[in-house]
C-alpha cells in the first residue's frame, strides 16, 4: 500500500480514528509519518489540547477569581490565588499527599495573629486604608475612613 | 564547636494577602498596591528600612543576596518588588517574591527557636493590619502549594568538611530525607555546596506545629553536628599527615598568591578554617577566616576597593587583602 500523503513510498505507519462515529483511516511511510504527527504524549496527556473529537465537551478548570487554569497551574506549579486553592482542591490535594504529613493545618492560626480584639484588629486595618488613601490623594475616602475609626475607637470606650 | 560547626539559623514565613492574585499572576497596579499596603503596615513596626527594588543600583541588590538579605526571585521581580530590612540586618521582609509576603531572620549559629519567635512577633503585628490568605483547613495559603499550611521554612546553615572529606554527604542526604528534611547549598534552592556549607530545612509545612517543625530542624542539626565531630576525629586518626599538609598548602597560597578567584578563595579558605577548628594551625584570631568567606565575592571585592575592578584586576586585589589579613594572623 502505497503512502496516503507522497504516493511514493510504502505506507508503514496505519492509524485509524474515530471522531464522533466518522472513521478515518491514514496510511503514511515513515518519513511522510514524522512530518505529520498524528498525535502527542502531551496531547494525550493534556486533553485540553487534543484535537479529537471526543474530548470536545471538555472544559479545562479554570479558577474564575483570576483566570487561572489547571495548565498554568501543571506549567509553572505555582497557583494564581488563594480561591485556586478550592478550584483545583483534588489535583492539589493529591500532590501534597505525596509531600505533607497530614492535609489539615495544626499551626498558627489566623485568630492567634493578635491578642486585640475585633474591634481594635478593624481599626489597624482601617488605619493602613487611611494611609494608602492619603498615599494616593484620595482625600474623600481618606476622611470617610477616619469617620469609622473615630466612630470604632468611641464604641471602645463607651 | 557547635558554633563553628553551625554556622548560622534562618527563619522564613510565607503570607499572601486575601483577595489579591499571587505575584506570578498579578499585573502591575496590583502589584503596586500589594506593596504599598505592607509598606505601610510595616512603617508602624519600628527599625526597618524600607527599599523598592526599582530604586537600587544593581550592585546594591547583588550585595542583598550575597548577604541572604533578599533572593534571585526578589531581583527578576524588581518592578514591583520591595524588602524592609531591620537596622541589624537580622531581618528582611521580601514584598512581591514567589508570595506577597516573605518574612525571614537570620541568627548567628544555632538560634532557630529565637530566629522564629522574632519572626512571629513580626507576623503577629503585619497581620493586625493586614488581611492574609487563610484557610481554615489548610492554614495560610501560598502561591506554590509545597509551602502550604504553616508557610514556615526552617533552615540551619552548616560547615561540613569532615562529612564532605569522608565521603559521607551522600549518606547524610538520604538520613535528612528520612526525617522529611532536604539538603541544599548555601543559597538555597538549585544552588551547590561550596566551601563545605550545607542548608538543612524542612520539607514539609503542613499537618506539624511550627513548634514541631523548628524542634525537628534543631535536633537533626545537632545529630549532624554529632557525625561532623566524629568525621573530623576519624581524618585526623586517619590522615593527619595529608589533611595537614593540604591545610598548610592552603594557608601558603593564600598568603603568598599574586591573583585567586573567588571559588579557589573559597576553597581553600574552607580548607584553612578546618585546619584552624582542629588545631592543624594556629591563628590569633580563627573569626578572620569566616569574615574573609564573608567578604570576597566579586560585589563585596568592588566595594572594599571603591572601584569597579575588572575581573583580573579584582583577582589581583582580592588576593592582596587576602594576604594582608591572613599572614599577621598565624602563630608559629
Amino acid at each position: 500500500m502505497l503512502c496516503d500523503k507522497c504516493k511514493q513510498n510504502n505506507a508503514t505507519f496505519h492509524s485509524t480514528v474515530n471522531v464522533n462515529g466518522q472513521v478515518t483511516e491514514t496510511h503514511l511511510c515513515e518519513n511522510c509519518a514524522k512530518g505529520n504527527k498524528l498525535f502527542s504524549f502531551n496531547e494525550f496527556l493534556n486533553p485540553a489540547l487534543s484535537p479529537f473529537g471526543f474530548f470536545d465537551s471538555y472544559e479545562e478548570p479554570t479558577c474564575d477569581s483570576c483566570g487561572f487554569t489547571l495548565s498554568d497551574f501543571r506549567e509553572t506549579g505555582l497557583l494564581g490565588c488563594a480561591e485556586c486553592y478550592k478550584t483545583f482542591n483534588s489535583i492539589i490535594k493529591q500532590s501534597l499527599q505525596k509531600i505533607q504529613p497530614s492535609l489539615t493545618h495544626v499551626g498558627k492560626k489566623l485568630n492567634d495573629q493578635t491578642g486585640l480584639s475585633d474591634s481594635e484588629k478593624q481599626i489597624k486595618k482601617l488605619e493602613v486604608e487611611l494611609k494608602n488613601a492619603v498615599n494616593e490623594e484620595n482625600y474623600e475616602l481618606a476622611s470617610e475612613i477616619k469617620k469609622k475609626i473615630i466612630a470604632l475607637k468611641e464604641a471602645n470606650n463607651e | 564547636m557547635n558554633s563553628n560547626i553551625i554556622v548560622g539559623s534562618r527563619i522564613r514565613l510565607a503570607r499572601n494577602l486575601k483577595n489579591q492574585a499571587f505575584t506570578n499572576n498579578t499585573d502591575l497596579e496590583s502589584a503596586n498596591n500589594v506593596l504599598t499596603s505592607v509598606f505601610n503596615a510595616l512603617s508602624d513596626i519600628s527599625n526597618f528600612n524600607l527599599y523598592k527594588c526599582k530604586n537600587l543600583k544593581s550592585d546594591v541588590l547583588e550585595e542583598m543576596l550575597e548577604d541572604h538579605l533578599i533572593s534571585s526571585e526578589l531581583i527578576n521581580n524588581s518592578d514591583i518588588s520591595g524588602v524592609a530590612i531591620s537596622a541589624d540586618n537580622t531581618v528582611s521582609i521580601m514584598v512581591n517574591e514567589e508570595d506577597h509576603i516573605r518574612e525571614q531572620c537570620f541568627l548567628e549559629g544555632l538560634n532557630l527557636k529565637r530566629a522564629y519567635d522574632i519572626i512571629s512577633d513580626i507576623d503577629q503585628e503585619l497581620g493586625a493590619s493586614l488581611n492574609f490568605a487563610y484557610d481554615d483547613e489548610l492554614g495560610f495559603l501560598t502561591a506554590c502549594p509545597t509551602n502550604v499550611g504553616t508557610g514556615l521554612r526552617a533552615s540551619v546553615m552548616m560547615f561540613l568538611p569532615g562529612i564532605t572529606l569522608t565521603n559521607n554527604v551522600q549518606e547524610m542526604v538520604n538520613a535528612v530525607s528520612s526525617f522529611g528534611l532536604c539538603v541544599r547549598g548555601a543559597y538555597g534552592e538549585g544552588s551547590s555546596a561550596s566551601g563545605y556549607l550545607f542548608q538543612i530545612s524542612n520539607q514539609f509545612s503542613l499537618g506539624k506545629t511550627e513548634e514541631e517543625i523548628v524542634q525537628l530542624v534543631e535536633s537533626t542539626a545537632l545529630k549532624i553536628c554529632d557525625l561532623e565531630i566524629r568525621a573530623r576525629k576519624l581524618l585526623l586518626d586517619n590522615n593527619k599527615d595529608l589533611l595537614t599538609d593540604e591545610v598548610l598548602r592552603a594557608y601558603g597560597v593564600l598568603s603568598n598568591c599574586y591573583k585567586i578567584s573567588t571559588s579557589e578563595a573559597t576553597e581553600l579558605l574552607s580548607k584553612v578554617k578546618l585546619g584552624a577548628d582542629i588545631d592543624l594551625i594556629k591563628l590569633k584570631d580563627c573569626s578572620v577566616v569566616s569574615e574573609l568567606l564573608k567578604n570576597i565575592s566579586p560585589t563585596k571585592i568592588n566595594k572594599l576597593s571603591q572601584k569597579a575592578l575588572t575581573e583580573i584586576e579584582r583577582d589581583k586585589f582580592r588576593a592582596e587583602y587576602i594576604g594582608r589579613v591572613i599572614k599577621n594572623n598565624r602563630i608559629y
